[in-house]
């Protein structure tokens, strides 16, 4: 496909020639700007559709540039919309969390939710969303707790220790049973919004994923401010011991009730100045552990003098099946036995030298674009290139 | 027949013309939209006005004319009344200006797509946005000290403060011309499209809800080029609390004192069913007095027993004001919410539906940068003729296309015994009688074209013609250069519309 458009005098105008499949080896020119809008303006439906490629590649370059059909009403706090994303806000609000408090493999047909009334404090949504043609739906959601409304891209964000929430604040996306439950919303920038907001309020919820809640005990469990997880009490904490370690990543049903109980009794204007937990900087705080590893242990083991796990020969043996070395847990020598013993603290230690404990503070800006990278992973591999539009434009200037 | 070339003289193609009415066409891209052409104005509308029946008003005319446009003087014996005789005016380069490789393309356009513009916070509530680039911005209801002498100059004296409620306000602008901003009051938050918006009657705003910022645009904290586009919230900021924060003057009262006219007389009409505006049409005197206490009772009591006998624009203002100073935040919000739910044939109300229908079509599909639209190519064009020749008469031409005209007319009628205040209003009020558009125009070229052109500096009007209704005016400016300057910008804000 080839579009040629017109450069009227001497201003330099806009673009566009090949349009092709053969993105790679295609070359693209310069065109008019106003002319191609106001043609595809006055397309019909179908070539419009044909087109929407091109135009969205192009409106890209415009700071103006949105979307192709109006937002719709949007309610009060959005702060954000650009062509892929939408970020909204909304003030501290008690909110009605129906949760059946055991994983969906032992949820019985007629199994009646507990239902809890929780204070919420202030609340960011960062929501991914996805178009075909003019229609757009809501691909992925971010919820953060804030301490106050955000005014600054550089303020700070807290994790939600809510279920179906993993650590970076992203949704475990909901399973629908029928597609009105996805049609149900307006095809718009505020059907987005409102399947966003639904998506983490009112679509029930399990104990499949309770991470950001153990990761939130973990961060806060010495915290005096802290008081949901002062007022639990100590045989329930005692019976979820397991929970608590720096790693643990799940956390039964019945603690999930306790915190949940704990929570409903704080004063709604109370909520927002509460201490809240920091967001991990991957989708699991456990993949944060586990790069932080793999960067970072051999310059620990060196720097602090330490024995590896596999400081002799007779720590590990082989396995014949899996033909690799596997480090023994009953390796009796003195150096082993002495890690052993102390691997617990050596892992806080070890995370603490890597960074990544405590939680460090999460930026509104940071977070942002933590779930750009995850959206599209490939963005940067694709084609790569270092220079921006405007430099990327003045050097082919310069060069011809 | 319009001659398209490229660049380098290569290849030439030929696109047809075509022509219909006066109005001159051209197809672009046949191949690959066949049905699509798209049509030039504003030159050949333009000598309409110069000519009567197809024929030059006068010899002087046509010379001008000649001078003006000598690519197309050589046609100078067209006939405006038949078709298929219209002159080329413009040679449409078709550029390949510059190529990069596609793929470099795509991954700018990934990386403009997925990052995030340096402040992307919006301001309190933007609560819509139209995919030609609208923001609908809401915003609380708040309180605003004005000063009672309205205007900013200084040789009013003393000045006289107050405070009233602004209810909620919806703000509409395009972050490529913000200076588009109108705004809208309501006496509750959009809710939906039937939610009704009284447009902003206050100084320095046109009947449907425009704001006129005037020389202000020209002062360097508004100089666009400086400021983002994609920072809504600096924007919003900037051209919101620019006009609230007063330095307002009297140029458009008689643009927007039916408007203001009406609301009083609507207030008196059932003080049962309106209490709050019959409040406002009967103010307690001792209750203004309170509220502006520097305000002499003699003169508060003149303004609020003759205000809408005398109809002097400031007594107007000054009523308005002090009267609904002394009204609550909510009694402001009762007196807007009545006002919404009354209706009369010149009371201006709107749905969000209907100021949504008014901003799609004010600019059909642009989502590219306004700036750098065809019709700011064309207008510059034309003014471009212009600004080369040193006749007045013809710098001052009026420009006419289908929604907009552009006079200068003569502010030296001072030399007749006349102030440029009492002209204005004469032409003003000539205007709001019309009947329409022909109306108008006949009522110029017999009353403003025939003048002195000599004389014609200082005062330029801008009319657009919205269903037959006035929407547009601006006034006035001080000098020729002033006047093409504000011409370019003006054309250069206005988007395509075709």
């Amino acid at each position: 496909m080839t579009i040629t458009i017109v450069n009227f005098d001497s201003h330099i105008s806009f673009h566009v020639q090949h349009f092709s499949e053969d993105v790679k080896n295609s070359y693209t020119t310069f065109v008019e700007p106003s002319l191609y809008s106001s043609v595809i303006a006055d397309c019909d439906k179908e070539k419009a559709n044909t087109l929407a490629p091109l135009t969205s590649l192009l409106s890209s370059f415009s700071s103006a540039s949105l979307s192709h059909t109006d937002t719709g009403i949007m309610p009060p706090g959005v702060l954000h919309v650009s062509k892929n994303f939408v970020v909204f806000e909304r003030p501290p609000s008690y909110q009605n969390i129906f949760i059946i408090p055991k994983v969906v493999s032992d949820i019985s047909n007629n199994e009646e939710p507990i239902l809890y009334r929780l204070p919420i404090p202030w609340q960011l949504y960062i929501v991914q969303y996805s178009s075909t043609s003019d229609e757009y739906y809501t691909a992925n959601v971010r919820m953060h707790f804030m301490s106050s409304s955000l005014v600054d891209v550089n303020q700070n964000i807290y994790m939600a220790p809510l279920t179906n929430l993993y650590t970076s604040g992203e949704l475990c996306r909901p399973m629908y049973s029928s597609m009105d439950d996805i049609d149900r919303y307006p095809k718009n920038i505020s059907g987005v919004i409102n399947a966003a907001y639904d998506w983490i309020w009112n679509s029930g919820a399990n104990v499949d994923l309770t991470a950001s809640i153990v990761n939130s005990f973990n961060q806060l469990k010495d915290d005096p401010q802290n008081t949901i997880l002062q007022n639990i009490s100590p045989i329930s904490l005692a019976k979820n011991s397991y929970s608590f370690n720096i790693d643990s990543y799940y956390c039964s049903g019945s603690l999930v009730n306790d915190i949940y109980s704990s929570w409903e009794k704080i004063p709604l204007d109370q909520v927002s100045l509460l201490r809240w937990p920091n967001n991990s900087i991957n989708r699991q705080f456990i993949d944060d552990l586990r790069i932080a590893r793999e960067e970072h242990y051999d310059s620990y083991i060196r720097d602090n003098n330490i024995y590896s796990p596999d400081c002799c020969d007779e720590c590990s043996y082989y396995d014949e099946d899996n033909e690799e070395y596997i480090n023994s847990d009953e390796c009796e020598c003195s150096c082993h036995n002495s890690n052993a013993s102390e691997s617990s603290s050596h892992s806080v230690d070890f995370y603490q030298y890597a960074g990544v404990w405590p939680v460090k503070d999460m930026k509104y800006i940071d977070s942002f674009q933590n779930f750009i990278k995850e959206s599209y992973p490939f963005q940067n591999s694709l084609f790569q290139s270092n220079v921006g539009y405007t430099s990327m434009i003045d050097s082919i200037i310069l060069s011809t | 027949m319009v001659y398209i070339s490229t660049l380098d003289h290569k290849t030439y193609n030929q696109y047809d013309i075509n022509f219909s009415s006066k109005t001159i066409s051209y197809e672009i891209e046949k191949l690959m939209f066949p049905s699509y052409s798209r049509h030039i104005k504003c030159i050949v509308d333009s000598y309409d006005v110069m000519l009567q029946n197809g024929k030059w008003a006068s010899d002087s005319d046509h010379q001008n004319f000649n001078s003006q446009f000598p690519i197309i003087s050589k046609y100078n014996n067209f006939n405006f009344s038949s078709q298929n005789n219209f002159p080329i005016i413009y040679d449409l380069n078709l550029t390949q200006t510059m190529s990069v490789p596609t793929k470099l393309l795509y991954s700018e356009s990934n990386s403009k797509n997925n990052t995030i513009p340096s402040n992307p916070l919006y301001p309190i509530a933007v609560r819509y946005i139209s995919s030609n680039g609208y923001y609908f911005i809401e915003r609380p209801p708040f309180q605003l000290e004005i000063d009672l002498n309205i205007t900013s100059i200084s040789n009013y004296g003393k000045p006289h403060f107050t405070k009233i409620w602004i209810p909620w306000t919806l703000s509409v602008f395009n972050p490529q011309n913000p200076s588009s901003l109108s705004i809208y009051f309501s006496h509750s938050s959009l809710t939906s499209e039937d939610s009704q918006y009284v447009p902003c009657f206050l100084p320095n705003s046109h009947a449907p809800g425009n704001i006129c910022f005037g020389p202000t645009l020209m002062s360097p904290e508004f100089q666009l080029s400086n400021i983002s586009s994609s920072d809504i919230k600096y924007l919003y900021s900037l051209f919101f609390n620019e006009y609230l924060n007063g330095g307002w003057n009297l140029d458009l009262t008689p643009n927007i004192l039916p408007h203001i006219t009406n609301i009083y007389n609507l207030s008196k009409s059932d003080p049962k069913k309106y209490p709050m505006m019959d409040a406002y049409a009967n103010p307690s005197q001792d209750k203004i007095k309170q509220k502006c206490s520097t305000l002499s009772s003699k003169t508060i009591s003149r303004i609020l027993s003759e205000a809408f006998l005398s109809y002097t624009s400031k007594d107007v203002f000054r009523y308005m004001f002090l009267t609904m100073s002394t009204f609550t935040l909510q009694e402001t919000l009762d007196f807007y919410n009545e006002l919404t739910t009354t209706s009369s044939g010149t009371h201006r109300l709107f749905s969000f539906k209907n100021i949504l229908e008014r901003f799609n079509k004010e600019s059909p599909h642009s989502f590219y940068n306004t700036y750098r639209n065809s019709r700011s190519l064309i207008s510059s064009h034309f003014i471009r003729y212009d600004s080369q020749n040193s006749t007045s008469y013809v710098n001052y031409t009026p420009i006419i296309d289908s929604s907009i005209i552009v006079i200068g007319a003569a502010q030296s009628l001072k030399k007749y015994g006349q102030s440029y205040e009492t002209f204005r209003d004469r032409l003003f009020n000539k205007i709001f009688s019309a009947k329409n558009y022909h109306d108008i125009l006949s009522y110029i070229k017999s009353n403003i074209l025939s003048k002195d052109y000599s004389y014609s500096e200082n005062l330029i009007f801008i009319y657009s013609m919205d269903d037959n209704s006035i929407s547009h005016v601006e006034t006035p400016l001080s000098s020729q250069d002033f006047y093409v300057e504000f011409l370019q910008n003006y054309f250069s804000q206005q988007i395509v519309t075709l």
